[in-house]
């Protein structure tokens, strides 16, 4: 494995600097590295939410024998979803790393079960981006995790244009 | 602690630092890659939870804990990013808090080469069935 993996696919990060295309952005966030390689696909997106399907899988799990998936997943794709709903929400891209997050495990997951993610950024200014999460097996009322966070802008300046 | 499906996706592993205490160890590649140089936040939380649990294990194990392996499931966990996760080997050490009959809790650091720069810091809590 080469020191920096997929160094090549990230290219394209830098040319949706301010782009409306959010789309475009799913495809290209659920092309690379972790998020793609844990197989998250992007199902919708509407005003500040985004929602993504995690397709259960064995090597995603937490042990051999219960089938369920790892927590650390479910914290990982709570996290990821509200990546990129400050783009549904700004309605252009804009980079705000994760500041804090914090994941409820609300309830063990099914075995064997898809799970869909949902991220909402429900405010943002230049420098901030407040999210919540959401993760279920089909009925939002009854949640496996929920999470909650603070996302920062990599700049405050480059937003003042 | 055997290795998770998940833990071996992502690379995690353990070793056991000069104190004695058992430390979590993610070598990030491709699974763990957000961007250049970058590794995913998701994969942050996956190290800290990871060396929550060591460390419950450890405490319960040095309490005299019974045969039977306790199971843990982890009921929250919060993370602070301070500053970018490398994608070179990084590590994890929990300290616990309190350990409690029903719950632990474990505050968590994770660094890259030098332990006294965090790139991020957790409090997580733990459920224990015995």
């Amino acid at each position: 494995m080469s020191a920096d993996p997929g160094k090549a696919a990230a290219a394209p990060k830098f040319d949706i600097a301010e782009s409306p295309d959010l789309e475009g952005g799913l495809r290209i966030f659920t092309s690379i590295g972790h998020v793609a390689k844990m197989g998250l696909v992007a199902t919708g997106h509407g005003s500040g939410w985004i929602t993504y399907l995690l397709p259960w899988r064995k090597d995603l799990t937490s042990d051999t024998t219960s089938d369920v998936i790892d927590n650390a997943v479910i914290y990982s794709t709570l996290d990821s979803a509200c990546a990129l709903a400050t783009w549904a929400k700004a309605g252009h891209f804009r980079g705000y790393p994760t500041l804090d997050f914090r994941v409820d495990f609300v309830r063990r997951p099914t075995p064997r079960t898809d799970l869909i993610v949902r991220g909402e950024c429900y405010a943002l200014d230049a420098d901030y981006a407040f999210m919540r999460a959401i993760a279920h097996e089909g009925d939002p009322d009854d949640p496996v995790a929920t999470g909650s966070g603070t996302f920062m802008s990599f700049s405050r300046e480059a937003y003042r244009k | 602690m055997s290795a998770s499906p998940y833990a071996a996706f992502l690379n995690l592993s353990e070793e056991v630092n000069a104190d004695g205490r058992k430390v979590a160890v993610l070598n990030p590649g491709e699974t763990c890659y957000a961007r250049e140089g970058v590794m995913h936040g998701g994969a942050t939380g996956a190290l800290l939870e990871y060396a929550a649990r060591l460390a419950v294990l450890d405490a319960l194990r040095q309490k005299g804990n019974g045969e039977k392996p306790p199971s843990l499931a982890t009921v929250s966990m919060t993370v602070d990013y301070l500053r970018p996760g490398p994608m070179s080997p990084n590590r994890a050490l929990g300290r616990i808090v309190k350990l409690g009959q029903r719950v632990a809790h474990v505050n968590v650091d994770a660094w890259n080469a030098d332990p006294g720069k965090l790139f991020a810091t957790g409090k997580i809590t733990i459920g224990i069935q015995q």
